[in-house]
């Protein structure tokens, strides 16, 4: 069942279009990544598609809703259904991190404040944050400020999950953490994911289905498997190639790990 | 010529129009912001309350100690010029009347604007347009929270609350200044100084000190809020946002302070 259908998605500043018919859907329980390097893209993408922007032209549809076209209240319900983690965490620095999970809940979940306080903990407990709640952001380390946004992006138990970029710079064992809660999320709430990313060999790991974003326009689209099938030389040049180099340099990660010369598993 | 006469008047009018859409926003955040503030908690979405005491400590109770230093210095630059002027105590009277309706009415709450300007509106721009690289403005937005309600609305109205007290406060050490400097230098009772100088003010003036002040306050938050929201689209930095927040807020409240001088009732 379809839970996201984008249809000839564009937006234009101007003459030039930063986002060009973009069409693809998301099936329910899905993980769906889309792939772009950067500047091709993909936080518009994730704007238009997340309601943060109108496109020029085209259509979101979301449960089956015309994103651009509720009103108001519509609007606040689907909100409720949907969950937002951004780069970087993005938590507000004058809360703690309780507040910040909180936040959603009773703006717009309507829950009282001891109800948000009981499932902010809740959550915490889960993604072993618990003993971080009553510190406030800039304390924590960076890989401890994205699983926050993450905690506060799931905390209206949404239907899917909007993630920008959420794994930039973080180290390859809070990056596989992070993997293992969505594909956990998946499989016990059915969580349909949507992930933007520039990281080629992520998409590989985590990605039922991926599309490839170059130039504002989508190149490619289909399971990774299918993708490499293609032998296309665009997408081998803008993703395959970087996906065959992270490859090769995991290899030689894993060789100096076996001569025990670094303490290993760390990618750029 | 024709074709410079022509590139002058599209200048004029890309700056007229620029000038329009700036004030356009500055008006329509403060108008939001009220709105949030007086109609937020009638539709269960009240702005934080939590943050007000914070915003007023930090954007007034900061702001005091300069307050009283400016005012301090004002008081006896003024104190001099009326000993310069003074030529017998028969002018004194009048003299000290016209200065404390001066004070009250027109320069303490300007000078409150312009202080404000300066200490407490680099601070917000600085502030809100750090929050937008930092994508706080993002996520509140993604949460449907408006970020003029969360981040802004409180500081509207500490603003409105500590812009007339920062005012009165100014009016005040002024006066008492001059009371103390002629006092030693001529000794001249300071009793009979403070009288004759608040004899000078009215109600209306002391009216006209608050309106102002609020008013005065709330231009300089809007400009510097709106500087450091739109950070981003109008392509500049945080430290150039900053700078043109300070330097507009500071040319609107003159600006308003004139208008409302002569228009402002007798």
């Amino acid at each position: 069942m379809a839970i996201l259908e984008v249809e000839n998605l564009s937006v234009a500043f101007g003459n030039h279009y930063a986002l060009k018919e973009i069409s693809f859907v998301v099936s329910a329980k899905e993980i769906f990544t889309v792939f772009g390097s950067s500047g091709c893209g993909k936080s518009l993408l994730f704007s238009a598609i997340a309601g943060l922007l109108t496109p020029t032209s085209g259509t979101v549809r979301l449960f089956g809703h015309d994103l651009h076209a509720l009103s108001g209240r519509q609007w606040t319900q689907v909100r409720r259904r949907i969950g937002t983690a951004l780069y970087g965490g993005a938590l507000l620095k004058s809360l703690t991190v309780l507040e910040n999970i909180k936040l959603p809940l009773m703006e717009i979940g309507g829950k009282s404040d001891e109800e948000a306080e009981e499932r902010a903990y809740w959550l915490l407990t889960r993604l072993r944050l618990r003993n971080l709640a009553k510190l406030t952001p800039k304390s924590l380390s960076r890989g401890e400020v994205q699983r926050i946004g993450l905690a506060r992006a799931l905390a209206l138990r949404p239907e899917i999950l909007f993630c920008d970029d959420v794994f930039a710079g973080l180290d390859w064992r809070t990056r596989e953490d992070l993997v293992e809660l969505l594909e956990e999320l998946r499989q016990s709430i059915g969580l349909t994911v949507v992930l933007f990313t520039p990281l080629p060999e992520l998409c590989f790991r985590v990605a039922d289905r991926l599309a490839i974003l170059d130039a504002g326009k989508l190149i490619a689209l289909g399971s990774p498997a299918e993708i490499e099938a293609l032998k296309d030389p665009v997408i081998e040049d803008v993703f395959l190639s970087h996906v065959e180099a992270m490859r090769q340099f995991g290899r030689t990660l894993d060789k100096t790990d076996t001569l025990g010369k670094t303490d290993g598993g760390a990618t750029p | 010529m024709i074709a410079g006469c022509l590139r002058l008047l599209e200048n004029v009018g890309n700056w007229l129009l620029y000038w329009a859409g700036a004030s356009y926003g500055v008006v329509h955040l403060i108008g939001t912001c009220l709105a949030w503030i007086i109609g937020g908690p009638l539709f269960g979405r009240p702005i934080r309350l939590s943050t007000i005491s914070l915003h007023i400590f930090e954007l007034g109770l900061k702001s005091l100690p300069v307050t009283i230093l400016f005012a301090f210095s004002f008081g006896l630059v003024t104190a001099l010029q009326v000993t310069v002027f003074q030529q017998s105590i028969d002018y004194l009277p009048p003299i000290l009347r016209l200065v404390g309706n001066f004070v009250a009415r027109d320069q303490a709450p300007a000078f409150v604007g312009i202080l404000l300007a300066a200490r407490a509106g680099g601070a917000i721009t600085s502030e809100i347009s750090t929050m937008v690289f930092d994508r706080e403005v993002l996520a509140l937005r993604s949460m449907g929270i408006d970020p003029l309600r969360f981040i802004v609305a409180p500081a509207l109205l500490a603003m409105a609350v500590a812009t007339p007290i920062l005012s009165l406060v100014m009016t005040a050490v002024q006066i008492v200044t001059l009371a103390l400097y002629l006092f030693f230098a001529k000794g001249i009772a300071p009793i009979f100084v403070i009288d004759l100088a608040v004899e000078g003010i009215s109600g209306t003036d002391l009216m006209l000190n608050a309106i102002k002040s609020v008013i005065f306050g709330l231009v300089v938050l809007g400009i510097s809020a709106r500087s450091g929201l739109t950070v981003v689209e109008s392509g500049r930095s945080t430290g150039s946002a900053t700078t043109f927040a300070v330097v507009a807020s500071i040319v609107v409240v003159l600006l308003i302070n004139a208008l409302m001088s002569i228009l402002g009732p007798e």
